[in-house]
């Protein structure tokens, strides 16, 4: 079955998204994703760029200004749409993982444990569900 | 006073653009570090011995037509110049960067997308190889149907051709193998060291270099050796000089140029396809005037 491309975002599209609630000019967004993901997440400006053009191309993001070649983009309706069910779909799995994956469960038999460091629900973020 | 400045053949395929990364950063180790950047040479000028990190990459939508003053790559190298990069220049789908901050993000950081590009140029790539050795093919194999036998001078250069192939699109084919379960398997894209593709190259470069030459030692002797001598030398100076022409028209469309990529293309396959036949009539007059 095929799957529309931006049908579950990557990580990068959503802290790139994230970063954009803010207008943002394109050098900052790549300091600004640092800053959110607690320095996890980097974004290279070739990654960036393309992204930012498909994006763009969806109309989920727009440009504000352009000051000479630099320009400034600010997440849009459609953008936030998306992040919102993004959110949801996230929300859905840590839910329905968490009495299996929560803090203090173990596996049997291999004593396997939740890691420590942990989101609100004893998932860490960004860990494979 | 004129710094010295020297010159090598860029012989890496688009999918070891990290093998070639890897090759530019030692060289700057060594006190060489990348100025010009042609499809066919890197050209080195001497510097202070340090580290210089590259960047080697293929753009979204790749095309080796593409023009270097289009607007897309001048944003493309804007944003990378924001973050530290300098660019370099394009040897057509690779376009290389550099930067001596040890602390600048990589160009790309989607190894999924860096995949997907390669691949994309590489079958560029492979329809501009099988259009041009296509057309020398189609050209021997109706020598081979006028003179009724494959084994033939046409017939040897139809073997090497396809063999030569052959070898090229295998070489994709395992690369993109092993890249499709590394991706799986640890997220990251693999990467041969320089020398081990300077190994290859010479591997797959010297065979085919000797039997180019086997006609010649084949009929050592006999009467038709002065023919085959002076076609074989004549058939490799006309690929050289034919190298180097299209690699001159590709490198004058895409720097000094603004055309569109679609303009480029209709360039270079209309002029190259003109000036390749009346070299190709004109060489072989001279061979049989001579001859």
């Amino acid at each position: 079955m095929a799957r529309e491309q931006f049908q579950s975002l990557s990580e990068q599209m959503y802290y790139i998204l994230l970063a954009l609630w803010d207008e943002q000019c394109g050098a900052d967004i790549s300091r600004r994703v640092d800053q959110l993901s607690q320095g996890r997440i980097q974004i290279g400006p070739g990654t960036l760029y393309t992204l930012l053009g498909r994006f763009q191309e969806q109309k989920m993001i727009r440009e504000t200004e352009s000051a000479g070649r630099r320009r400034y983009y600010v997440i849009t309706e459609k953008g936030k749409g998306m992040m919102y069910t993004e959110y949801g779909r996230l929300q859905a799995l840590i839910r329905d993982g968490t009495p299996y994956l929560g803090q203090g469960k173990e596996e049997e038999g291999t004593g396997a444990k939740a890691p420590k460091d942990q989101g609100p629900e004893g998932l860490a973020w960004g860990e494979e569900v | 006073m004129r710094t010295r400045s020297k010159r090598v053949p860029a012989f890496f395929q688009v999918y070891e653009n990290d093998s070639l990364k890897e090759y530019l950063e030692d060289m700057a180790l060594k006190g060489w570090q990348l100025k010009e950047v042609g499809s066919l040479f890197l050209r080195f000028e001497p510097c202070r011995p340090h580290k210089i990190r590259y960047c080697v990459e293929v753009m979204d939508k790749p095309s080796a037509f593409a023009s270097s003053q289009s607007e897309n790559l001048k944003a493309y190298q804007e944003f990378c110049r924001d973050a530290g990069w300098d660019y370099v220049g394009t040897t057509g789908y690779l376009h290389i960067f550099c930067t001596e901050d040890e602390k600048a993000v990589v160009v790309e950081t989607d190894p999924q997308e860096r995949y997907e590009r390669i691949c994309q140029a590489c079958q560029g790539n492979n329809w501009l190889a099988c259009a041009v050795f296509g057309l020398i093919t189609l050209l021997n194999l109706y020598s081979c149907y006028l003179k009724k036998t494959f084994f033939c001078i046409n017939g040897w250069v139809l073997f090497i051709m396809i063999g030569a192939m052959a070898v090229s699109l295998g070489e994709f084919l395992r690369w993109k193998s092993r890249a499709g379960r590394s991706l799986r398997e640890e997220g990251v894209l693999p990467c041969y060291s320089w020398k081990a593709v300077k190994r290859k190259n010479v591997m797959v470069i010297a065979p085919i270099l000797l039997m180019s030459m086997a006609p010649m030692v084949y009929t050592a002797g006999r009467y038709s050796s002065k023919i085959v001598i002076g076609v074989t030398v004549g058939m490799c100076v006309y690929v050289i000089l034919l190298a180097f022409f299209f690699s001159k028209l590709l490198y004058w469309l895409r720097v000094k140029k603004a055309y569109s990529t679609k303009t480029n293309m209709f360039i270079y396959w209309g002029i190259g396809l003109v000036i390749c036949m009346a070299a190709c009539s004109g060489m072989l007059a001279v061979i049989f005037w001579i001859l």
